[in-house]
């Protein structure tokens, strides 16, 4: 069970009034299982639409069967749910299904969990299974666990970029510039660095267009940013030559140390060179030499994008996986506590982008981007895991847009 | 059968290096279709002109439809009473002379000589032609535009095509994101300060009309321009009749006999508009002109100068010819190529001309090429700085709509119609934006 589902079920259970059309279901429910007197303690186990539908629904009647003098815990749904409500040492398990349409219907049945030791090695369930089924007009917060359900692990779009700007996105960073513990966004974009705090207000600009040209600079917007110790890396794929910035009362000061573009920030990062006249970065090391959109690293982790619109995603102690349509905005990103993929889609200039979450399942949520995403950054401010995207707009200019997962 | 189907589907999905494009693609020749009378736009004066030989010669910076504006050649830093161009190092004349203030100075020069536009745009410099000579003997990456008033407009105006610098006398000459390879082809420039344009190379092939249309149906020319157009989009390549002063009479016969909107009709054609004040509608101008007298008649002759390569002028010209005879009056037609028709006019031949002037977006700007093709510089002086102490740019154009309006029972210029941007392209093109004067910003084009 993920972490987010959890919460809004713990939370909806003990919120002073629950759904209604949840409640009376609960309730009706409750009564059957009462009825049958099974053996406590009872497992609850209910498969929804929707995940945090189903832990609510399995919170609400094991909360109720437990005021009604029956002790209940709650389980996950699946095919193993006998045996995990024997390992939680229930007795007896209720299972359900809840469907949402006109009505909020519950169909399921309740069943002792004692293994008949007779049986030998088949996990035979005896005892007498009694049907349970319960049905109440649906309401609409009922409807809104249930859809929200549909995005469940997934993705959601915030409805207001954290900012506007007239040019294009050549480059992004998240992380902390003042030192107060809150990451700051950094934004490379015609020869400007942007720093703007979390709620996306402009903290300080910097121009670089007094840095000598580069002999053949990118008509792409492009170039890499890195947040690391406080300071700020900046290359640029228009400028001969790197910088430092540090935010130092309200301003961005130059300081020492530039080094060049950089694949991913921090110690795992990956030196790279701008290829000349077009936006395209190449490893500098190792035998990976050709031109990449772009890329990531990470400790153990490296994500390198091809201009084919394919992605090799390099990973501790396993193969190196090949992702397709992989567009230039993506990033290496730790989501819950996996690390995975965030990936634009290669679509040739497409009015409406696709972010999506590749990680080591099958299930790949995804979000509706307008625009088209060019950079992909983890660590945006604000609660839960949520990344930073640069988005070109068809206007000639670009916003910054929070991705989050649902809680 | 169904493990075919999904095969066809995942390498169908798959995407290729041509396909996939998240990022520009690179290569390929970008084609371009013009009719005759673009081809002999040499200096751009025309919205599809000005298109066309921004490849070979960009302006000093690009003005976005939203009014703000873009250093291609330059930036521009203002201080109390003087404006300063700031060359952008790397910009480099096909030749390898860097572009210094000296050579933006001598460009300028030069064009002042041959564009209203020109004129115009600088007219708010003290002394602008003593200012440039002064400078042209300078070094350095700078060049200080003292003000002889308020104006703060300048920055966006220096943006106009008739301002992009130029080495040497004739149009050729430009920094452009391509160098002129022969007549019809241009190579991507590597050094550009923007970075080399995504095509490799651009071709252009001068076509009749129905040509260039199926040019472009069968993707042979990725760009048509001289034909279609949005009527959207500002339409700010004004046409004006000016006049001698003994020849408002004539002027003054052929008004109540001027129907505008049939003129652009049967005349012009679209995308344009009738323009019965100074300034286009695209700018607030009116968009109705106030009824007129009954017309009257006249006697004598008179000389019309018009710009013989555009096919729109010369019919207009021939109309008002007709219209005029009607009047009684003789009207002889006198055609010049562009150059020589400001030249002439500035000399004092001719009694009338068709005089067409790609406008700036702002109004207080346009009412300055207005006041330039009048003639009278101290008038223009007089208008213009009041309007230009106006800091705030919604009451400037307020009070220029204003002024305008007075000034157009005045001014020896009769407005007539004004015509935007006549370009078709392949939707396939990528990265195409308008800029504030309404033309095609092809720098950035690519196709996947």
């Amino acid at each position: 069970m993920s972490p987010g589902p959890a919460l809004v079920a713990a939370l909806l259970a003990a919120a002073p009034t629950p759904p209604p059309a949840l409640e009376a279901l609960a309730e009706q429910l409750r009564s059957q299982v009462v009825a049958a007197h099974p053996e406590a303690p009872v497992a609850v186990a209910a498969d929804a639409p929707s995940v945090p539908l189903g832990e609510t629904a399995a919170t609400l009647l094991a909360t109720r069967l437990g005021e009604s003098g029956l002790p209940a815990v709650v389980i996950g749904p699946g095919e193993d749910a006998p045996a995990r409500a024997r390992s939680a040492g229930a007795r007896s398990l209720v299972r359900l299904r809840l469907e949402v349409g006109a009505d909020l219907a519950a169909a399921g049945e309740l069943r002792p969990v004692w293994r008949n030791f007779w049986a030998g090695r088949t996990p035979v369930e005896t005892g007498p299974a009694r049907v349970l089924s319960a049905a109440v007009p649906v309401d609409r917060a009922t409807q809104l666990l249930a859809a929200g359900s549909a995005q469940g692990t997934g993705l959601v779009l915030d409805a207001v970029p954290l900012a506007r700007l007239p040019t294009r996105t050549a480059a992004l960073a998240t992380g902390d510039l003042d030192g107060d513990g809150r990451p700051e966004v950094a934004v490379l974009a015609s020869g400007e660095v942007w720093v703007l705090d979390g709620a996306g207000t402009l903290l300080a600009r910097h121009g670089l267009q007094d840095l000598p040209p580069a002999a053949a600079p990118a008509r792409e917007p492009f170039g890499t940013l890195c947040i690391s110790d406080g300071r700020l890396l900046v290359s640029w794929a228009r400028a001969e030559s790197p910088v430092v910035l540090r935010l130092q009362g309200g301003q961005l000061v130059r300081g020492a140390g530039a080094t060049g573009p950089t694949l991913g920030c921090g110690e795992a990062s990956e030196a790279a060179t701008f290829v000349p006249g077009v936006a395209r970065l190449q490893l500098t090391r190792g035998p990976e030499r050709e031109p990449l959109w772009g890329g990531d690293a990470r400790p153990g982790h490296r994500l390198l994008l091809l201009p084919d619109g394919t992605a090799r995603w390099l990973q501790p102690g396993a193969e190196v996986r090949l992702l397709r349509d992989v567009g230039a905005g993506a990033a290496l990103v730790s989501w819950r506590g996996e690390v995975r993929v965030a990936a634009s889609s290669a679509a040739a200039a497409p009015s409406e982008d696709r972010l999506r979450l590749v990680g080591t399942g099958p299930e790949e949520p995804a979000v509706a981007v307008p625009g088209r995403i060019l950079q992909v950054c983890a660590g945006a401010p604000g609660p839960g895991p949520a990344l930073v995207l640069g988005v070109w707009t068809a206007d000639g200019g670009s916003e910054l847009r929070v991705v989050r997962g649902t809680p | 059968m169904r493990r075919i189907a999904l095969g066809l589907l995942l390498v169908t999905a798959a995407p290729s290096d041509t396909t996939a494009a998240a990022r520009a693609h690179d290569g390929g020749t970008l084609r371009l279709a013009v009719l005759p009378e673009v081809r002999a736009d040499r200096w751009g004066d025309t919205p599809e002109g000005a298109v066309l030989r921004s490849l070979v010669a960009a302006p000093l910076c690009h003005l976005e439809a939203g009014g703000r504006v873009q250093a291609v050649l330059a930036s521009t830093q203002r201080s109390a009473d003087a404006v300063s161009v700031v060359l952008r190092t790397g910009a480099r004349f096909p030749s390898g002379t860097p572009l210094g203030a000296a050579e933006l100075a001598r460009a300028w020069t030069r064009a002042i000589e041959r564009s209203p536009v020109a004129r115009a745009a600088l007219a708010p410099v003290r002394d602008a032609a003593a200012t440039l000579e002064q400078q042209a003997r300078g070094r350095g990456g700078t060049l200080v535009l003292p003000l002889a008033h308020p104006w703060p407009d300048l920055e966006s105006t220096l943006c106009h095509p008739a301002l992009a610098p130029i080495a040497g006398e004739g149009p050729g000459g430009g920094i452009g994101p391509y160098a002129p390879d022969g007549a019809d082809r241009g190579r991507a420039v590597p050094s550009f300060p923007d970075g080399r344009p995504h095509p490799d190379a651009f071709a252009v092939t001068a076509l009749s009309r129905r040509a260039a249309q199926r040019a472009l149906e069968t993707r042979t020319a990725q760009v048509l321009l001289g034909d279609g157009g949005e009527p959207s989009a500002p339409a700010l390549l004004a046409t004006y009749l000016v006049s001698r002063p003994g020849s408002r009479p004539l002027v003054a016969l052929l008004e109540p006999r001027l129907d505008r909107a049939a003129l652009v009709r049967s005349f012009v054609g679209a995308p344009a508009a009738a323009m019965p004040g100074l300034l286009p509608p695209a700018l607030g101008g009116p968009e109705r002109g106030a009824a007129s007298g009954s017309p009257g008649r006249g006697s004598g002759t008179a000389v019309l100068m018009y710009a013989a390569d555009r096919p729109a002028q010369r019919a207009v010209a021939q109309r008002l010819q007709i219209l005029l005879r009607d009047a009684g009056v003789q009207l002889t037609l006198a055609p010049r190529t562009p150059e020589a028709l400001d030249r002439d006019w500035r000399t004092g031949q001719g009694d009338l001309a068709l005089r067409s002037v790609l406008l700036p977006p702002a109004p207080a700007a346009a009412l300055a090429v207005v006041l330039e093709l009048a003639g009278d510089a101290s008038a223009s002086h007089r208008e213009l700085a009041p309007l230009g102490a106006l800091a705030d740019a919604g009451e400037r154009a307020a009070r220029t709509r204003e002024r305008a309006l007075q000034l157009s029972a005045t001014l020896p210029v009769l407005p007539l119609y004004a015509e935007g941007l006549r370009a078709r392209l392949d939707p396939a093109l990528v990265d195409v934006r308008r800029d504030g004067f309404g033309l095609w910003m092809l720098d950035d084009a690519w196709w996947p």
